[in-house]
């Protein structure tokens, strides 16, 4: 049963991630009935805004206490990757898929398409093909401040200089977990031009998607809210509903369309700042198969609906990690291998089963 | 009238282009001859970059120092004072194309076809990851043009690829053996082997560890990931319930480095070895601060005691401000073990005479070892060494050829 229980929470995890992107796929297709596939591609380019915020900024170094600066940190980040995510996908609605609204969803879908595969690519020219590890956030010290017993491995960066020219930071372990520093070993690290050494807070995955859990918990009932009870909220369901009486009743479909994209993307922004600090890794095809999958977690929840979509999310993270371990337990060595091929497959069962998905409501055609 | 001859201007245009191209693509003008074009393909971009950025430094610093020493000669044809044509002896020049095949094999099989049939090229060097290898290695048996890779260590590549093709890595078989050995003799007899089911290399290095280590008295349980997946908490999960004593990840740092560190937690303590697939800069960052001790076989370890690599690892460092890995060694010692054979070569730009000149390479002393190339499968019989990751890759033992 505790081996179930492992497998069913790595499952909430996942499908926690799944769940962040497939709001955005939900809530579009809610309002002008779009399955935009760039989505995936939002996600990607918050990540890497996150990325190079975490790298590159120093917001680290703020001078509070721990754990401070590095909540301070993630929290810019993600700031800074959700507001990205949400300006590009203002701007994509705004050049590609309004000049297409009028022309039929198959126009809008292969728009769509084609936005994914050219953001895909611009992204592979400007910031290379290559897989860039997360950077883990630090905490800084002094050589004043390091005594004793170290408690952690103690890093120092340092700049090398090539015959030229070139000027490269060289990362060295100075000082290993339990080694003493001594005013022996002091001298040493001066004589050798250390004079501040970092602690490389590598988080475990757990923590981030406790993080990503509770995110969810409380970014869920805030869209809901959202929808359901502000006037911006009540623009969209009524746009939702029929666009053109919608206009006629003074409501600006445009303004509401952008918003819904805005805000959609914003929460596959902070997504994408998960994913990376999950799973250690950040490149130009990360939106590509999430993407996918909380198309399908949406389409199981129920496309269109904010519920639905979590659900959904959660439910296909669950049966992935949990179907392929039931299958492994009988017998079958490769299952998790197979666990994609397990997951779409799911799908169609679902969709076989329950066309509308989870808790979509059957639609209902005007004559 | 005017319709027409838009018409028509168009297709001499069409034309002009076309013949254009074409005699670009012809005969590179260096009239002499001598000029041995080398196909390079290497994953400069991609999920495996840092093994493209070092083969290709190695190269580079291989090829200062060949033309510092003097490249070898070819006798050509030339015009004498008195206008007879006198045989005389000219230094070839090297020209390395290089060619991403952007960490697939798709690409690694196109940018071979390309080098081939459109840039004519007189041998090939390439690739890296196993699989990627495969696709070069079929155009350059169908094409019979001859093909070195630095780095391919998967034990069926060169049996078949067939006759023109080779290496200058020991195989897997080897390194198999040399894991198992280096677990059993650290006491651990429960090895998990984590193998990528997308990767001959993954695959082939986990079934060679399995052979000794089992013989030997151990016990192994496999477990499966693919190339694809970034989320690693399942497999994590069951090699964590199969209580191992040693965990071998048997793949590439790209997807090994985030997995140990996705285990943080739940392989806290234990320790991990590997196989020259995390021999990367980058997979230290990749793994971040974990509790385990991480080792790993390799070709070559930049802080090994021998002198001549002491002074290449200088040089490398000195010239690319990193300390080289094994894929910049390899690199480096690619281009000496084809030269070596163009030297012996009375041709050098006929493939077979080139082939059979590298078939025939016996004890070229380089950094990664000595090869001979001289046997059954073109593969050399090297020493491998044991490295030890903590902020970098750190020399741990050697581990003899024989042994």
């Amino acid at each position: 049963m505790g081996e179930f229980f492992d497998f069913f929470l790595n499952g909430l995890g996942l499908g926690a991630i799944f769940a962040f992107i497939a709001l955005g796929y939900t809530m579009v297709y809610g309002i002008i009935k779009l399955i935009n596939f760039a989505h995936g591609e939002f996600f990607m380019v918050g990540a890497y805004v996150g990325y190079f915020t975490l790298r590159d900024l120093d917001i680290e170094r703020v001078d509070l206490p721990q754990p401070f600066p590095i909540m301070l940190d993630f929290l810019v980040a993600i700031l800074f990757a959700a507001l990205a995510a949400g300006i590009l996908a203002v701007l994509t609605e705004r050049l590609a898929y309004r000049p297409v609204r009028k022309a039929g969803r198959i126009a809008a879908l292969l728009t769509a398409v084609g936005v994914s595969l050219l953001l895909q690519n611009v992204a592979r020219q400007v910031w290379t093909a290559n897989v860039r590890p997360f950077p883990d956030p630090k905490i800084f010290r002094t050589l004043d401040e390091v005594d004793g017993p170290a408690g952690t491995n103690l890093y120092a960066d340092r700049d090398f200089e090539t015959s030229d020219g070139d000027v490269v930071v060289e990362t060295q372990l100075v000082v290993s977990q339990g080694e003493t520093v001594d005013p022996a070993k002091r001298t040493q690290l001066e004589a050798d031009g250390v004079e501040e050494v970092y602690e490389r807070v590598t988080l475990s995955p757990k923590a981030v998607q406790n993080y990503v859990l509770l995110a969810l918990l409380l970014f869920a009932p805030i869209l809901w809210l959202l929808v359901k009870k502000t006037r911006m909220g009540k623009a969209m369901r009524a746009a939702s509903e029929d666009a053109d009486a919608a206009r006629l009743m003074g409501i600006n479909i445009n303004l509401v369309v952008a918003a819904t994209f805005f805000i959609g993307a914003f929460v596959a922004g902070i997504g994408g700042v998960a994913y990376i600090a999950t799973y250690g890794k950040v490149d130009p095809m990360i939106g590509f198969l999430p993407g996918l999958k909380a198309f399908v977690a949406a389409v199981i929840g129920g496309i269109g609906s904010i519920p639905g979509a979590i659900l959904g999310g959660l439910i296909l993270g669950v049966t992935e990690s949990v179907l392929p371990w039931m299958l492994q337990k009988m017998g079958w060595d490769a299952a998790f291998a197979w666990k994609d091929a397990i997951a779409f497959a799911f799908l169609i069962v679902v969709l076989v089963v329950k066309p509308t998905g989870i808790l979509g409501k059957p639609m209902r055609e005007k004559v | 009238m005017p319709n027409l001859l838009r018409r028509w201007s168009t297709v001499v245009s069409i034309l002009v282009l076309a013949l254009g191209v074409c005699s670009c693509g012809g005969d590179d003008g260096d009239g002499g001859g001598t000029t041995l074009r080398v196909g390079v393909i290497l994953p400069m971009t991609g999920a495996q970059a840092t093994y493209g950025e070092e083969s290709w430094n190695g190269m580079q610093l291989a090829l200062e120092d060949l033309e510092k020493a003097g490249l070898p000669t070819v006798k050509v044809q030339v015009k004498g004072d008195d206008g007879k044509m006198v045989e005389k002896d000219v230094p070839i020049s090297l020209n390395l194309i290089l060619r991403d095949e952007k960490s697939t094999k798709q690409e690694a099989g196109t940018q071979a076809k390309a080098l081939i049939e459109g840039e004519s090229a007189h041998v090939l060097l390439g690739s890296v990851a196993s699989s990627h290898t495969k696709m070069i290695f079929q155009d350059a048996r169908e094409s019979e043009v001859p093909c070195i890779s630095p780095a391919s260590t998967n034990d069926t590549l060169t049996i078949d690829g067939g006759p023109y093709t080779s290496r200058i890595c020991f195989k897997d078989g080897f390194q198999g053996a040399v894991l198992a050995r280096f677990a059993l003799s650290q006491g651990w007899k429960k090895a998990a082997v984590v193998v990528d089911k997308g990767q001959d290399y993954s695959v082939g290095l986990g079934n060679n560890f399995e052979k000794v280590f089992k013989q030997a008295g151990g016990t192994v349980t496999f477990h499966y990931y693919v190339t694809e997946d970034s989320d690693f908490a399942n497999v994590i999960q069951q090699v964590a319930n199969d209580e191992p004593a040693v965990i071998f990840c048997s793949g590439y740092y790209t997807q090994v480095g985030p997995m140990i560190k996705q285990a943080k937690e739940k392989w806290a303590g234990k320790p991990i070895i590997g196989g020259d697939g995390l021999d990367s800069p980058d997979f230290f960052d990749l793994v971040g601060d974990v509790s385990n001790d991480i080792y790993l076989s390799s070709h070559f370890a930049a802080d090994a005691p021998e002198p001549e690599v002491q002074a290449f690892a200088k040089r490398y460092k000195d010239k690319f401000g990193k300390s080289p890995g094994a894929m910049a060694a390899l690199g480096y010692d690619v281009l000496f073990v084809l030269m070596d054979a163009v030297k012996r070569c009375d041709d050098p730009f006929n493939h077979a005479k080139l082939a059979k000149a590298i078939r025939e390479t016996k004890g070229v002393k380089g950094i990664t070892g000595t090869i001979t190339l001289d046997n059954e499968e073109r593969t050399p019989v090297k020493d491998a060494v044991i490295v030890k990751v903590e902020a970098g890759l750190k020399f741990h033992k050697k581990i003899k050829a024989g042994a």
